[in-house]
């Protein structure tokens, strides 16, 4: 809820959407399966008895131009899984979320509030900074 | 201005799946959402079951989700929603007893778990004499939890709480609420049940509980400060608070105040009865 | 249908009821198996909404006492009240606030870390504790989170007491609706406290919850106890236009002015040494004087008003003490108190009147008690104070709790409740109320109803208005049996529950209207213009309405003076 306070009229409005920690959640539950699975599977095909042929051609399957893509996911889901996850350790520990104070109408939260936003913003900027150098690095490597 | 409201529907003996119903009805520029239901309710449709009460949104009856977010009814403006198709769902992760209405016993139960109450040791507790003290930081370190109504907003906005068995966003904040209360002493008492993994661990700080509270009481932020407080307390950092004092008798006089004096008795105990006439 | 056996029924969870099961429970060291009966879900009782504060005497150092409070209370009430009862009533409340902030309430607190009070109407000294602007939220929360403590209390949530079942003026116990499952349930106890609260929602402009419909009232009068007087309905000065929500008295006692049009602090005229701190009679009268004589502000639908200013309390004492306020103002009316003044008109408030008791508490059936706003001690007389009320909530609370405990324990056996009057009980609500087919829409009959009461039986009132408020209500209540009642389903049937609603406050309002003919004086909130003067010497007596099929039955006891002669009442 936010209000516009002028002096004459104080107008609440209300949230159309859920907030963005909430989508954060879901992005983090999502990539945390992914990056789960991806490292069973990883786990696994380390640990089957390959001989040197299969092992050459699994080597090749990867160095494959189409594997990039997936590689590139991979470390997309890697960047936004950190960042965000060090965001919610500082958070978790009680830092950027701010202290109990007396509300005030319209009770802005103080915990998903500006300084956890900005927080979030720069961790999300390193992230997607990094993903965008690992996408150049993959197009050089397509090309 | 013309508005649709399109409202959940289901009643148990009857209906075999929910379905939604559409009332076109004409609202005022500060009309609510409850008094639009009301409306329905009494001049339209008089089978729909809502639960309300207060209307000043202080009581916790009216949350229901309005286009979809946790809200309380009485609290919302329905011209401030900005549409004409307003779409009215009871909260969800409760079980639905009938139309608009959620069963809470789940949530209370959760609540007495957590041991709301003030835990000390001494016998001045339930023999009082004088007010505990508490200073004006102690009073603000809690306030904002205690203006919790328990409305269950925070319950239906949490994406965790399909999990019934985690206390969730409110209980968690009364948790707070009373351990970091200046008079409290039990600590000790509440830890294993707030340390437990349905406890403060199950939040993953999506922090939609403290977007939805009606009063201010950001939840979220009750439980990140418990999760703190147990981390602090594991590694032995945390700072151990002595229980409150009780006041000193007030000797200096800080007010002067113009009191009046009542006025000398005019009747004596002996005389009683004698004014009354029948 | 089953009968559930409990020692002691609670019918109520508010103030009252919250705090006689604590009490009940503290005082048998959890021995006594207490339920609570609640009409909606426990913690949503109206007094959550109680805003401005709860008095007591807790600084004798500073001038303050109990004989104070006393004849504050009592030349609040226009001498009307049962001085005994406001004599014990001062006496045990210090320790009553003081043990609900050692519960954990937050009172407002001075910077040294004491309680704090702030000046409340009528009150000669500031006496009134508070929490912020949401005491009696506070307080509820208190009450009911100290209740978890105990685990010999069964609540009944959203459970609606239909009936008493009295057999030869002995209390048996209650008929109940589960509105969850839609069935009628006896519980039958060895003693009874009714704490259901106030009536108001008789009146359309009213700051009262939706819930209080006076269901324990019409359902005591209906038993054969008789109500004493109901004709006093106390006007709040400022409930806001046009939801009637309160704007708490706290906002004058922290220095807020009432203006007119003219921007002038009329209240002078009417109160003064007091000024807006006069009683809640006083400055409701005053108000709709104001309005009556054209210096109000007005609106198309009627609800004019004056304004309530308090922009010059500053920011800072706003956000902290009135916070709720501001709150309600700026969502519901797009006024920020802060820079702009509030439109407020006195609005339905309170029922002095309620459940013939004694000083204690107790009613005339045996092993029933009655306690807060339901019950008539009288400590309020003709006019309440502010403050006092949810104070009489908690002493009186704690006073039924304990006598009806002591009673229960005494008693060694159930007796055996009347089986063909829960029989009668479930074919009244179920074959005769659910099955009504008639032409009627109930709510209108209500809505109807609620206008009548606010235009004839209201501040001012004159005998043809209530005469025809009278008839009109007899009217009323004849089409009331040719209503339809449209949800037949048994499950959470809120159709039904508003039916039976009506019903009571068609009675209630009936006996209001006839009490306040039959009074030809004006005293406290009750005003005649046909008889502007106090009569001591005909009326210095507590009205009793008796229930008969053809309407009320009125009767006269004394009041107990014991300390004042009357007196002009001047502020
Ligand atoms: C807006 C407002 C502000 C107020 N502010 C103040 C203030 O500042 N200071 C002050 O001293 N006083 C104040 N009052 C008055 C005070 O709040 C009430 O008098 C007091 O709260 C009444 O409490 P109670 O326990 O008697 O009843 P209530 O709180 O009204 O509780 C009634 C209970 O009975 C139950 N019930 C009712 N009918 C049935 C039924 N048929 N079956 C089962 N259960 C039933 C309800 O569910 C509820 O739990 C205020 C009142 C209002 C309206
Ligand atoms: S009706 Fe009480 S919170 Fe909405």
């Amino acid at each position: 809820m936010s209000i516009t306070e002028t002096k004459k009229h104080a107008v609440a409005s209300y949230p159309k959407r859920y907030n963005l920690e909430r989508y954060m959640f879901f992005i983090q539950r999502a990539t945390g399966i992914f990056l789960v699975s991806y490292f069973y599977i990883h786990i696994f095909i380390y640990n089957q008895r390959i001989d040197a042929a299969l092992w050459a051609s699994i080597k090749t399957a990867f160095g494959n131009p189409t594997m990039y893509p997936m590689s590139f996911i991979f470390v997309t889901a890697i960047m936004i899984h950190g960042a965000n996850g060090l965001r919610l350790i500082l958070t978790q520990l009680g830092f950027f979320i701010g202290k109990p104070k007396l509300p005030v109408y319209p009770y802005p939260p103080s915990s998903i509030g500006k300084a956890e936003r900005v927080i979030l913003f720069i961790l999300i900027s390193v992230a997607i900074i990094l993903i965008i150098v690992a996408l150049g690095e993959f197009l050089f490597f397509i090309r | 201005m013309e508005v649709v409201f399109k409202i959940h529907r289901f009643d148990p003996s009857k209906d075999v799946s929910p379905y939604y119903k559409q009332y076109k009805i004409t609202i005022d520029k500060g009309t609510t959402v409850l008094e639009a239901l009301l409306y329905i309710k009494e001049r339209l449709d008089n089978s729909l079951a809502i639960r309300y009460s207060c209307r000043m949104g202080i009581c916790g009856s009216c949350g229901m989700r309005i286009n979809g977010i946790p809200m309380l009814a009485c609290k919302t403006q329905v011209s401030m929603l900005k549409s004409n198709i307003i779409l009215i769902e009871p909260l969800s992760n409760n079980p639905i007893i009938k139309d608009l209405v959620t069963n809470f016993s789940n949530l209370f139960a959760k609540h007495k778990m957590i041991k709301p109450y003030i835990i000390r040791k001494d016998s001045e507790l339930d023999n009082p004499t004088r007010e505990y003290l508490q200073k004006p930081n102690e009073f603000f370190n809690i306030l904002q939890f205690a203006l919790c109504i328990k409305c269950g907003l925070c319950w239906s906005a949490c994406p965790i709480s399909s999990d019934n068995r985690y206390l969730g966003p409110f209980v968690l904040a009364q948790a707070y609420r009373y351990i970091s209360d200046s008079r409290d002493d039990g600590y000790n008492e509440r830890f294993d049940i707030i340390d437990s993994p349905h406890g403060c661990w199950r939040c993953h700080f999506a922090g939609s509980c403290s977007q939805v509270c009606p009063r201010g009481v950001d939840p979220a932020l009750a439980i990140q400060l418990l999760k703190k407080s147990i981390t602090t307390t594991k590694l032995g950092l945390k700072k151990i608070k002595t229980a409150a004092p009780v006041a000193p008798p007030l000797t200096e006089v800080t007010r002067k105040l113009d009191v009046p004096q009542p006025p000398p008795r005019t009747v004596f105990k002996n005389q009683r009865d004698s004014t009354n006439e029948r | 249908m089953e009968i559930i056996k409990h020692d002691l029924v609670i019918i109520g969870s508010g103030l009252a009821g919250l705090r006689a099961a604590i009490e009940a429970s503290r005082f048998s060291k959890g021995k006594l198996d207490v339920a609570i009966v609640t009409k909606t879900q426990a913690l949503r009782a109206h007094s959550v909404c109680a805003e401005g504060g709860t008095a007591g005497v807790l600084r004798v150092e500073e001038g303050d006492s109990f004989e104070l409070h006393e004849w504050d209370t009592i030349k609040g009430s226009d001498f009307l009240a049962d001085q005994d009862a406001v004599e014990l009533f001062v006496r045990l409340l210090p320790s009553e606030l003081i043990q609900l902030e050692h519960w954990g309430i937050l009172w407002s607190r001075r910077a040294d870390g004491r309680v704090d009070q702030r000046p409340f109407g009528g009150h000669s000294f500031p006496r009134a504790c508070y929490a912020g602007d949401y005491t009696g939220f506070a307080e509820m929360h208190t009450l009911y989170d100290t209740l978890q403590k105990y685990d010999n209390v069964k609540i009944y949530e959203e459970w609606f007491m239909t009936s008493l079942l009295i057999e030869e003026n002995k209390f048996k116990g209650i008929t109940a609706i589960e509105m969850k499952s839609g069935n009628m349930h006896a519980i039958k106890a060895k003693a009874g406290i009714i704490a259901t609260g106030g009536a108001g929602r008789i009146y359309s402009f009213t700051t009262y919850s939706h819930t209080t419909t006076g269901d324990g009232q019409a359902v005591a009068y209906r038993a054969g106890i008789p109500l004493k007087d109901m004709e006093f309905i106390q006007f709040h000065p400022t409930g806001l236009v046009p939801s009637g929500v309160l704007i708490t008295e706290g906002a004058r006692g922290e220095g807020g002015y009432l203006l007119n049009k003219e921007g002038e602090r009329f209240m002078k005229r009417y109160a003064p040494k007091l000024m807006e701190l006069a009683p809640r009679d006083i400055v409701s009268r005053s108000i709709m004087t104001e309005i009556i004589e054209g210096r109000g502000f007005k609106r198309p639908d009627g609800l004019d008003y004056v304004h309530l200013d308090i922009s010059h309390l500053g920011r800072e004492k706003i956000l902290e003490r009135l916070m709720s306020i501001r709150e309600y103002s700026i969502r519901l009316n797009g006024i920020d108190p802060i820079y702009e003044p509030i439109p407020v008109r006195p609005a339905a408030h309170y029922t002095m009147g309620g459940i013939h008791t004694d000083t204690y508490g107790a009613t005339p059936i045996q092993g029933l008690w009655a306690a807060g706003e339901v019950a008539c001690v009288s400590i309020h007389g003709a006019n309440r104070l502010g403050t006092n009320s949810t104070a009489e909530c908690l002493v009186y609370g704690t006073l039924t709790g304990r006598a009806a405990t002591q009673y229960a324990l005494s008693q060694s056996s159930y007796s055996n409740v009347p089986l063909d009057s829960i029989q009668m009980e479930e074919k009244r609500v179920f074959d005769e109320v659910l099955g009504k087919e008639g032409g009627e829409n109930p709510f209108e009959i209500k809505e109807e109803l609620r206008n009548l009461m606010d235009k004839k039986v209201g501040i001012f009132r004159t005998e043809s208005d209530l005469k025809e408020a009278a008839k009109e209500i007899r009217n009323l209540k004849k089409r009331f049996k040719n209503i339809k009642v449209v949800d037949k389903s048994r499950v959470y049937n809120t159709n039904i529950i508003g039916v039976l609603e009506i019903e009571n406050m068609l009675d209630l309002a009936e006996v209001i209207a006839y009490s306040a003919l039959a009074r030809t004086e004006s005293r406290g909130a009750h005003y005649r213009i046909d008889y502007p003067q106090r009569d001591d010497k005909n009326w210095l007596k507590h009205t009793l309405a008796y229930y008969t099929p053809e309407g009320p039955k009125l009767d006269y006891i004394p009041v107990r003076i014991i300390k004042w002669l009357p007196v002009e009442r001047k502020y």
